[in-house]
């Protein structure tokens, strides 16, 4: 697996590069999981799923804090029930919807 | 009162805290402006140098198994604001020469900086000037809203860009739903460059519900001035960004005089 | 602030996106500092939204080292952003796009 990770300032266009890179990988015939890490996750758009859907993404982790402080969820099952389809070859998951302790 | 600046990352919200605390102090108001960004700026475009004076080391002690202020809030900015040419006087977060051992702030390695940016959050909540102004310019997305950095009352402006991911971040925003009641949401269109921008921006806010207070043009003198360094308030008054503030600045003064005195907030 | 954190080793390559502005290239700075402090070995940086040969000179300036590639202003993503589509569905034959095809390959043959 190649980890691939685009960071920069918000408003400096990463989001929009680690969108298209990932389609790119995609049609180069990679499977891709696309994470958006961002505390104002946008990449759904990058990646060609629409406003709305991405608007609608769930976040894993506010799924996941009501259940308890330690989770020990294997990180394949997460992105099993977190993950959603996102065009051919990509899916992504979005880790929060608000609050996050790593953005970018 | 207290203006609080949000939106997207690069939507321009440094730029206009800048602006709109210049507009004010031109008028002769007293202003406080509050830079939240971890990467400082808005010294910058006041005209100021980057450093790290305008930092607030040393300001909050941990006593009791809680943090406060050494003094008072209007005590701290009484002795750590610096004021910039047009008398905007301010305070950072930020730290303007970060290196690696800079990144993991923890409060064992370097208790001066943590105890700094605990008064700074302090400050940023609560502190207000009711017969001045506070301008708090916060790090671009959800984060530090969802910290509570936005405080109690006054005035939050969301700053959107005419494109789809400002537009969702503004509706963000507006969905976080705990904000206070004593708290108006508003916002100002940014780098509007075409009536289609504008006409975007109209439907997209009014279907999300936000009232759009101004409308900033897209202005290459300001975008070149920032890529050179040079501070805005060298600009001409006369550009169409500065214009169309003097707009934001009538509906905030009205906002002002039309917020009941609270005591003991 | 945006700090990559966690399991840095277990990342194989950070592309650094800057802007020809300070406060951009000030952060690019700082993830490129860290990258590196974090054992991240391939580092590549992209300088977005270059307008002209002065966009460049401004962010040689800021950020100190030359970068790996330049993405020029784009109309075509400007209006991908605009109406929310990706850029690579809306014109995948953009000059944007064009560079992100040499990246995309580079990273991953």
């Amino acid at each position: 697996m190649n980890k691939i990770a685009v960071a920069g300032k918000g408003g400096s266009g990463k989001t929009t590069v680690a969108g298209v890179l990932a389609r790119l990988f995609a049609d180069g015939g990679h499977d891709v999981l696309a994470v958006d890490a961002d505390n104002n996750p946008n990449l759904g758009i990058s990646l060609g799923i629409g406003a709305e859907r991405t608007y609608a993404l769930v976040g894993t982790r506010e799924e996941l804090l009501p259940l308890g402080p330690a989770i020990a969820s294997p990180m394949e099952d997460l992105v099993d029930r977190f993950s959603t389809e996102a065009g051919d070859n990509v899916r992504i998951i979005q880790v929060s919807k608000y609050d996050n302790f790593a953005p970018g | 009162m207290r203006v609080v600046l949000l939106g997207k990352g690069g939507s321009g919200k440094s730029t206009l805290a800048g602006l709109l605390a210049t507009a004010l102090a031109d008028g002769g108001d007293r202003v406080v402006a509050l830079d939240a960004d971890s990467v400082p700026g808005l010294a910058q475009v006041l005209g100021m140098e980057p450093s790290d004076d305008y930092f607030l080391a040393g300001m909050a002690v941990r006593e009791h198994g809680g943090w406060h202020l050494t003094v008072s809030p209007e005590e701290t900015v009484a002795q750590c604001a610096r004021e910039a040419p047009g008398g905007v006087r301010f305070v950072q977060w930020g730290n303007a020469d970060a290196h690696m051992k800079d990144f993991e702030i923890s409060r064992r390695k370097f208790p001066d900086r943590w105890s700094g940016q605990v008064a700074f959050n302090t400050i940023a909540r609560s502190y207000d000037d009711e017969g001045g102004w506070v301008v708090v310019d916060l790090y671009g997305g959800t984060l530090q809203v969802a910290n509570g950095l936005a405080g109690r009352a006054g005035v939050a402006v969301v700053v959107v860009e005419p494109f789809a991911k400002s537009v969702l971040t503004a509706r963000r925003f507006f969905d976080m739903g705990e904000w206070p009641a004593a708290l108006r949401l508003v916002a100002v269109a940014n780098k509007v460059a075409s009536d289609d921008d504008q006409a975007y921006l109209d439907a997209e806010l009014a279907a999300i519900g936000l009232p759009l207070w101004a409308s900033i043009p897209a202005d290459p003198a300001i975008a070149r001035a920032e890529r050179d360094g040079r501070p805005l308030v060298t600009l001409d008054p006369d550009t169409p960004a500065r214009q169309a503030m003097s707009g934001l600045v009538d509906r905030l003064r009205q906002a002002a005089a039309d917020t009941p005195v609270t005591a003991g907030t | 602030m945006t700090v990559v954190r966690g399991d840095e080793s277990q990342i194989d390559a950070l592309v650094v996106v800057v802007e020809p502005y300070p406060r951009s290239a000030e952060v690019g700075r700082r993830l490129l500092e860290t990258a590196e402090a974090n054992g991240i070995t391939r580092r590549i940086v992209v300088a977005n939204k270059i307008g002209d040969d002065e966009d460049m000179e401004a962010l040689r300036r800021f950020l100190g080292v030359e970068p790996d590639l330049v993405i020029p202003r784009d109309s075509a993503v400007q209006l991908a952003d605009r109406v929310g589509t990706s850029p690579f569905d809306h014109d995948p034959a953009s000059p944007a796009v064009d560079v992100l095809r040499d990246l995309a390959t580079a990273l991953v043959p």
